[in-house]
């Protein structure tokens, strides 16, 4: 093992409970003991998750949150008597790795809770409400501290929980945790004052106007918390440990508004001055360890910081208030382990929090002790498999109804979560297989045909691999996607799959006598529209950011026509990091307003476009484009903007080779646009029947 | 006598679509309904049988939540 690593290695105590090391897998939604959005129950997708997890070396595992009463169905967690009978023997065969296990135990979500359309309509209807609520009762799992907008669905309110709901939910916390440890469980942890979660909610001032014994004064806001390890204390016994998630700063402007890392701003939830109070009350009522990050949902890419944040973005904060207790306190988002584990040996943190990373890498600790950390498939915080909440103006939550049920699976790694539906079996019958294309879509499904005993040949029509991920991975603030590119470059070699460059593949035929199969990844081209009077002078992403025309000095002045994920992170790159001038120009009515991409990584592109005065046209087009200038058409007329190019931002279409028949399988965007997930999983699904 | 044969029904079509599920779980008759169907619609098809056995467990875990 590399030595820069070695202090994460080290055990420390959380209580009387010594964890092994010093790395924690923090919750991820839907990575759960108990189930998800379903009934609770245990679920043996989540327990053969966590196992691995554990099996790899994760010193404590922190399954996903498990909302203390069900969202469907309303029982109480610690109702379920056959779960936790279950449960036991689990817990016996866990130990044996070594590591330790705390449920994360969760009061709600409130304000914060991602209604899709039919929620709202509930939440927003007493009578429907009332109708549904045996099953599901949205007012009730809306119920936050104070009336306070919904983060997702305009124009629903959450109602006050009252002082007997409070009560009532405080005791079942304390029944449950009881329950745990006498089932084996290690300790809980307490979600959340956290990240804009119901009891953070009771905790800003903000967001609670309560007159009663849960609202006014800090240690008032702060009660709900400190009653319920008070709570877990006096029925499971007060040597078992409870933790808490907390976030440092709320990092938040105003109700659906996040500050930038480098911005100036009034905080509209907690400041680090009240968290430096608020810490020490949460320490005093019981609280063993504090897991911290920063954000809430209205500043939600603190909590979930995608690519555009930088490493290590709540450090400083954390490490500012670990001075001000005695209990160690780890750190979480974007945490470099190196980093992480230069602090932890100068003594400024206790452990480090990794969320998304034990997704993409089942191995991942393991190839740090190995000193195989070049062997680390890593995480693009992306968020299209763990995490795709989305939402745009007028929308309330847009997610899928199938990621909606299974959060926690990862794009790039599609057995995690799914470990009986994606699986890699060795084939009876070895082929030879043509991979037409050297993309991300074309390198994985070499890597499963590999790894199930066939040939596989990619051919690619360049001299390297990477297809148009070249071109998506160049963005300045896109280290992680190049490390992507690298990872898979060196998977290609690793398993000595034989790559001929600079070979285009026209005829599907001309490869039908050597080849048993053929699996077309050719991907897609710029979607064109040539009723745009000179729209053939554009520039498209690969010319602009590959080829790095971003950086010549000529380029100030760009004209994105179409606001969408490629146009808006493209904008970034040129605002925050080339000191440029990008002008976005969308059709629609908002930034990136599709399913599947996550509303951290939105918000913070809509939030970074406002913060630096990109100009956004929306409801808008182009309709002509000339020499040095375009002319935009906005709801209030056209005008002429003088500009230095005019990127086509209007998306791609499929770009298969041959025709479709026997023998012959297609992946990726050259069967319909998607995203790396839909490239990876697709081509999971075609090779794993090949 | 009627609500006898009514569950016995119940149990007789629970057992089949099971039979069926195990049987199209098989390499061999995968591989053919692939080919029957194409790539596109096979996987769709998967995809929406996935959700609906989702959905289904969800009265189940409620039962079983419910046991002594």
């Amino acid at each position: 093992m590399n030595p820069k690593y070695e202090a994460l290695f080290t055990p420390f105590k959380i209580g009387e409970v010594e964890i092994p090391n010093r790395i924690v897998q923090c919750s991820m939604g839907g990575t759960t003991l108990f189930g998800w959005l379903e009934p609770s129950h245990f679920d043996l997708e989540g327990a053969d998750f966590l196992l691995k997890r554990a099996k790899d070396g994760v010193g404590l595992v922190l399954p996903g949150m498990q909302v203390i009463r069900d969202t469907m169905g309303r029982k109480w967690l610690d109702s379920n008597r056959q779960m936790y009978r279950v449960l036991k023997p689990y817990m016996d065969e866990y130990h044996k790795t070594g590591s330790k296990l705390f449920i994360q135990l969760a009061g709600g979500f409130g304000r914060s809770m991602a209604v899709t359309p039919w929620m709202a309509a509930l939440g927003r209807n007493d009578l429907l409400n009332k109708l549904a609520s045996p099953i599901v009762d949205v007012q009730y799992a809306c119920a936050s501290a104070s009336a306070t907008p919904n983060r997702w669905a305009d124009d629903l309110t959450s109602r006050p929980f009252t002082v007997e709901e409070i009560q009532e939910m405080v005791w079942h916390f304390g029944a449950t945790a009881k329950k745990l440890r006498e089932a084996g469980i290690d300790g809980v942890e307490i979600h959340a004052v956290h990240e804009g979660y119901n009891l953070d909610q009771f905790a800003i001032a903000n967001m609670n106007f309560r007159t009663d014994q849960y609202g006014g004064s800090l240690e008032n806001r702060l009660r709900f918390a400190t009653e319920i390890v008070q709570s877990i204390h006096e029925q499971a016994g007060d040597d078992f440990p409870v933790s808490l998630r907390y976030s440092v700063r709320s990092c938040t402007k105003g109700w659906r508004k996040g500050a930038m890392p480098y911005e100036e701003f009034e905080e509209f939830g907690r400041d680090l001055t009240e968290s430096e109070k608020a810490v020490k009350i949460l320490q005093d009522a019981g609280y063993a360890f504090l897991n911290c990050d920063n954000g809430t949902y209205d500043a939600w890419y603190w909590a979930h910081p995608p690519q555009y944040m930088p490493d290590n973005c709540n450090l400083e904060d954390v490490e500012h208030i670990r001075k001000f207790i005695d209990i160690p306190v780890a750190c979480a988002g974007r945490m470099d382990p190196v980093k992480a584990a230069e602090e932890i040996a100068a003594g400024r943190l206790d452990a480090v929090a990794i969320a998304r990373q034990n997704l993409v890498d089942e191995h991942w600790v393991t190839k740090i002790k190995e000193g195989r950390e070049d062997e680390i498939r890593p995480c693009i915080r992306c968020h299209n498999g763990c995490f795709n909440f989305s939402k745009a103006a007028g929308t309330e939550n847009m997610q899928s109804l199938g990621d909606s049920l299974h959060l926690g699976r990862c794009a790039l790694n599609p057995p995690t979560m799914q470990h009986n539906r994606y699986k890699i079996v060795p084939t009876r019958r070895p082929k030879k297989v043509a991979v037409i294309g050297g993309g991300v879509g074309g390198m994985e499904s070499a890597l499963v045909l590999k790894k199930r005993g066939h040939e596989p040949v990619i051919f690619e029509k360049d001299s390297e691999l990477g297809g148009l991920f070249l071109t998506a991975s160049a963005m300045t603030f896109k280290e992680n996607d190049k490390d992507l590119l690298r990872w898979y470059r060196d998977e290609i070699k690793r398993y000595n799959i034989e790559v001929r460059y600079n070979t285009e593949v026209n005829d599907l035929g001309t490869l039908r006598r050597g080849f048993d199969e053929i699996v077309v990844c050719t991907g897609s081209v710029p979607r064109t529209m040539p009723q745009i009077k000179g729209f053939e002078n554009t520039m498209n992403f690969t010319d602009l950011l590959r080829d790095r025309r971003i950086e010549d000095d000529k380029l100030q002045t760009v004209v994105f026509l179409g606001g969408g994920q490629s146009s808006c992170e493209a904008a970034y790159d040129m605002v925050y990091n080339f000191k440029k001038h990008p002008i976005i120009v969308e059709y629609g009515n908002d930034l990136v307003a599709a399913q599947a991409t996550c509303l951290a990584n939105t918000s913070f592109l809509r939030d970074a476009m406002e913060y630096h005065k990109v100009p956004v046209y929306l409801h808008s087009t182009v309709t002509e484009i000339g020499d040095g200038y375009c002319i935009i058409k906005t709801p209030d007329g056209e005008f002429r903007q003088e500009c230095d190019a005019v990127v086509n931002g209007i998306g791609f279409v499929p770009a298969p080779v041959g025709d479709k028949g026997p023998h012959i399988h297609r992946v990726g965007d050259c069967v319909a646009i998607g995203n790396l997930r839909t490239v990876i999983w697709r081509a999971w699904d075609v090779c794993m029947r090949i | 006598m009627k609500a006898i044969k009514k569950i016995l029904g119940l149990v007789l079509f629970g057992g089949v679509v099971y039979a069926v599920s195990k049987l199209v779980q098989r390499d061999e008759v995968e591989e053919k309904l692939f080919a029957l169907f194409g790539e596109d619609l096979y996987l769709d098809i998967l995809d929406k049988l996935r959700l609906v056995g989702d959905l289904l467990m969800w009265p189940v875990d409620f039962v079983r939540a419910l046991l002594p």
